[in-house]
């Protein structure tokens, strides 16, 4: 498989991005949803590392759709799903970036400010002065934000489905490895 | 006759007045609280769990404070801060869940009473005076104290936070208690 898109697939590099991005932001989920519970001061820090990590890998996205062509649709598409389709990407982009930088803020703006690092590697710093409605405000992004976001997750993974099992298109096929499209029905 | 009778049971007053009077802790009007400074900023938090015991008679200065204080309780209202006081380097709750303070010699001084009391935390024990005012009568009192500690006599907040770079050395504890008789 080529580095870079064909017409109808994704390269090695987008398929790395979307299914690294995928694994991640569920790590990150699951541990954001537990944290409070298990109480212990690493299972902040690796939520945090991991949700930074999430925002670099859009940034690598963002920049690579920008370089590379996207595959078409598949050509049985009805438009408006294509609308729709265009429409739901950008609001997962949009959470992509958002959830991880109100959570970057919520660590600027707090009063007791804790120390930011990537995996304790190098430290990360604030990107806003403390700040209590600021911070309040990213809470609320980052709270409500991840409801969004989980709901736009469902969406897009029973899309996928809905293409590869009902339509019997390219679409999953093209970014999953290991997976063809199945046969027209009969 | 009926004084004869009763004229030595007098000699038991005074012996019964000495024993301080058992008071009854209103748990939901109590509280126990904690000031940490944050970069010279006081950072407060509170123990949402205590019992004390509390017997005390306000005219002899006599008595007895017996108080246990569930460490996994202890709250700033910022659950990751919490997470940092309840862990190795603050309260250590997995190994030592209570702390207990301990008084049984009273002072009267000029704005109240000093409690010489005795701190046990995080396995050490440490000599700690509770200074405090009583107000009320005996049917409702109330108790207002505060005690200086020095965090690291307990070892707490060691590690990255031994330094009082970010957090200073002395902790505050107030408790505001009210009572009524037993």
């Amino acid at each position: 498989m080529s580095l870079k898109n064909s017409t109808q697939d994704w390269g090695s590099l987008a398929r790395f991005l979307h299914w690294s991005s995928a694994l991640l932001i569920i790590a990150t989920a699951i541990i954001g949803l537990t944290m409070e519970d298990i109480d212990v001061p690493t299972v902040y820090k690796l939520h945090k590392s991991l949700g930074l990590t999430v925002l670099l890998l859009v940034a690598a996205r963002l920049i690579w759709r920008l370089l590379d062509r996207r595959p078409a649709y598949p050509a049985s598409m009805p438009t408006l799903q294509r609308w729709v389709s265009d429409l739901a990407h950008l609001a997962l982009y949009v959470g992509m970036i958002a959830l991880p930088v109100s959570g970057w803020i919520m660590n600027s703006a707090g009063k007791r400010p804790l120390p930011l690092e990537w995996f304790g590697l190098f430290p990360v710093p604030p990107i806003s002065g403390p700040n209590p409605d600021l911070r309040h405000l990213a809470h609320e992004v980052h709270e409500v934000g991840f409801y969004i976001a989980a709901a736009l997750l469902a969406v897009h993974v029973l899309a996928a489905l809905k293409h590869h099992f009902v339509d019997r298109d390219h679409t999953l096929a093209g970014m999953t490895p290991g997976v063809s499209p199945l046969p027209p029905k009969e | 006759m009926r004084i004869a009778v009763l004229a030595p049971l007098l000699f038991l007053l005074p012996v019964l007045s000495l024993e301080a009077r058992e008071w009854q802790v209103d748990a939901s009007q109590s509280t126990l609280g904690f000031e940490f400074t944050y970069e010279g900023e006081p950072f407060p938090g509170t123990f949402k769990q205590f019992a004390p015991q509390i017997s005390f008679d306000p005219a002899s200065a006599s008595g007895q404070f017996d108080v246990t204080i569930d460490l996994g309780s202890s709250s700033t209202d910022d659950s990751e801060w919490d997470s940092y006081l309840h862990g190795g380097n603050f309260f250590a709750v997995k190994t030592a869940p209570i702390a207990r303070y301990r008084a049984e010699r009273f002072e009267p001084t000029a704005e109240g009473y000093v409690a010489h009391g005795e701190l046990s935390l995080r396995g050490k024990t440490q000599p700690v005076d509770l200074r405090f005012t009583w107000a009320g009568d005996p049917s409702e009192s109330v108790l207002e104290g505060e005690a200086n500690l020095q965090r690291l006599d307990f070892d707490v907040g060691g590690g990255e936070w031994a330094d009082d770079e970010t957090i200073g050395k002395t902790v505050v504890v107030r408790t505001r208690l009210l009572l009524t008789p037993k």
